[in-house]
């Protein structure tokens, strides 16, 4: 017997709250109240609903161009969503590609694809992604790679590290000693052994990527301008922030919801997919 | 020795190290019969457990120089490519381990492993090679094969698992199996259990068997023959009763002196002075001259070839011809 969700409250909140987002993801354009870009100067700055001033027109206030808050924050997340799912799909896959290949063969591929690591390491993040959007160009699609791949680079170094450790276990040399291919023994047999770690450097990179998209949104670096994203909506409402402290809260807590959200339920997974955790006395 | 499965010759297993190449195994050669249980025996770091490395092919090249032949069914296995030992693996030789706690994949069932093996080199279905599974269950004595196959390894004892490892390793029905220390790790009794099942196994399966292990005991209840080994080199090899009789080597004699018996009673055991020295600093002449209590200049000086002493193989140079004309 596994251990199901409904033994796991964190578990099932986190699930809740990812699928939440989700479905504010795929269904933005029928659920949100306003359009997301439709402006209106008279009623700009309004506050939320529960405070003086505010009215249920717009539950969480307008911003400085009378933008509806809560449209802005269900269209937002199409993006959010998005570049740290798809962007941890890229991290994960360059992360376990060049990590697996470092830490199962050793020698010389070690060594070239350890330095080829280094070198990309040693760049600071933002001026890499601002000399990338330089040649290639805006868009979100090449925010999703070139973040992808760099976090990916950065997990190599970890992945490497877990699978110089499961290598040497016996069990690894008893599958060699049945005539099990070396593809096979990557992907069946040490793969599955550090899951957790993935699953928990999935999880973090997910909540990372959010505030990446965020701060190259911020420089101009990344989704088009009239695209609302919680990130640059952050950025836009630091500046109003002394005037009316409220207007940054939203999209913050956005971000903070879906990132506690997304652990919880990494760490559930983590448990679930866990043989050892899994023990039902009989 | 046309009815020999495995033939070792001059087998030598280089490293490199800080201190140039160092030979872990040097000039090892024996014989394994159709049917035979051979015995490896020795200290801790002798060689033991890289010679079945060497054999089933697991060393490393860019680490492991491995040269010398060996000759499983006439076919030397040094001369294989990568892919044709993958197909020998686990189906011509196959391999059972000293810790059976941590030789299967924690992360799948008893059933999925062992369906795994059958599956790489029998070429049948799913359905055919879960029967086979749950029949190979049966031939080693696990009860309730059904519910062990749905089971991960956590949850069996470390006897139940050396038992689903002999399964896996015989799934495929292979000429010959090598045992690396395979009670080691387990207690007196399921140590008894295991052995004893190795012995009706291959009865069965009619296979030969390497059985390595530093506890002669083990050796005196399977093997047929013996090859004792010291710092990478055999330095006697004979039937098993020869061994326990008239052991040749000094080395074999203290091993035998070490042990404890029944019949007298002693406050200490005796040991061999020293330890086995590193590879990369094995002295001239004869390795073992520098804990040999009966060492003589010429054992420093000059290495004893492999002597035939009354059809037992012995490389000392006390049986030598030799050894009179130097007495001092």
């Amino acid at each position: 017997m596994r251990r199901s969700l409904r033994t796991s409250a964190t578990g099932t909140v986190g699930l809740v709250i990812v699928l939440a987002v989700l479905f504010c993801a795929i269904t933005a354009d029928w659920i949100s109240p306003y359009d997301p870009l439709e402006q209106n100067i008279e009623r700009k700055l309004q506050p939320p609903a529960w405070l003086k001033g505010g009215s249920w027109d717009h539950p969480l206030g307008t911003d400085q161009l009378g933008r509806d808050i809560l449209s802005r924050i269900i269209h937002g997340s199409r993006v959010s969503m998005l570049i740290s799912v798809a962007g941890t799909a890229v991290a994960i896959a360059v992360g376990v590609l060049l990590g697996s290949v470092s830490g199962y063969y050793g020698g010389k591929a070690d060594a070239v694809i350890m330095r080829f690591v280094d070198v990309i390491l040693s760049f600071p993040f933002i001026l890499l992604a601002i000399f990338v959007v330089a040649v290639i160009g805006p868009g979100i699609l090449n925010i999703i790679l070139i973040a992808g791949f760099t976090s990916g680079v950065n997990m190599a170094r970890i992945i490497r590290g877990e699978i110089l450790g499961v290598k040497e276990m016996e069990y690894i040399e008893a599958i060699r000693s049945v005539g099990a291919r070396d593809g096979t023994i990557i992907l069946k047999h040490i793969l599955p052994n550090i899951f957790n770690v993935l699953i928990v450097m999935a999880t973090l990179e997910m909540a990372q990527l959010i505030l990446v998209e965020s701060s190259l949104s911020f420089l101009g670096l990344g989704v088009p301008a009239e695209v609302p994203t919680w990130g640059k909506m952050l950025s836009e409402f630091r500046t109003l922030i002394l005037s009316d402290p409220w207007i940054a809260v939203f999209p913050g807590l956005a971000i903070t919801l879906t990132v506690l959200g997304i652990n919880l339920f990494g760490d559930w997974l983590r448990d679930y997919l866990d043989p050892k955790l899994n023990q039902t006395i009989k | 020795m046309s009815d020999a499965l495995l033939q070792v010759k001059d087998l030598t297993v280089k490293f490199n190290t800080p201190h140039g190449k160092a030979a872990a195994i040097n000039r090892l050669s024996f014989d394994v019969r159709k049917g035979e249980i051979v015995g490896i025996v020795g200290e801790s770091g002798c060689g033991k457990s890289l010679t079945s490395r060497a054999i089933m092919g697991l060393l490393p090249p860019s680490v492991a120089e491995v040269s010398g032949s060996i000759l499983f069914d006439g076919d030397d296995l040094l001369r294989k490519s990568d892919k044709e030992m993958r197909k020998i693996r686990g189906n011509e030789i196959s391999m059972i381990f000293q810790e059976p706690m941590t030789s299967l994949n924690p992360v799948y069932t008893i059933g999925n492993q062992l369906m795994e093996t059958i599956l790489l080199h029998q070429g049948v279905s799913r359905k055919e090679a879960r029967e086979r599974a749950i029949d190979m269950l049966k031939l080693v004595h696990i009860p309730s094969p059904e519910k062990r196959m749905k089971q991960y390894p956590h949850e069996l004892s470390g006897g139940m698992r050396q038992r689903v490892m002999i399964a896996i390793a015989l799934s495929c029905n292979p000429k010959m199996l090598i045992a690396d220390e395979p009670t080691t790790a387990l207690d007196v009794t399921i140590q008894a259990e295991i052995i004893d099942l190795l012995l009706e196994l291959k009865e069965k399966l009619s296979m030969s068997i390497i059985m390595i292990s530093h506890d002669l005991g083990v050796i005196a209840e399977t093997a047929d023959r013996v090859v004792v080994m010291y710092a990478g080199q055999a330095v006697e090899s004979t039937d098993i009763d020869s061994i326990f009789e008239r052991p040749l080597h000094p080395y074999t004699q203290g091993l035998l002196k070490a042990r404890p018996t029944l019949e007298e009673k002693k406050e200490r055991l005796e040991t061999i002075e020293g330890s086995v020295p590193n590879s990369h600093e094995l002295p001239a002449g004869c390795k073992f001259h520098t804990r040999c209590p009966f060492g003589r200049p010429i054992c420093a000086a000059r290495e004893p070839g492999l002597l035939e002493v009354n059809g037992q193989g012995v490389k000392c140079w006390m049986h030598a011809k030799e050894w009179n004309d130097h007495d001092e």
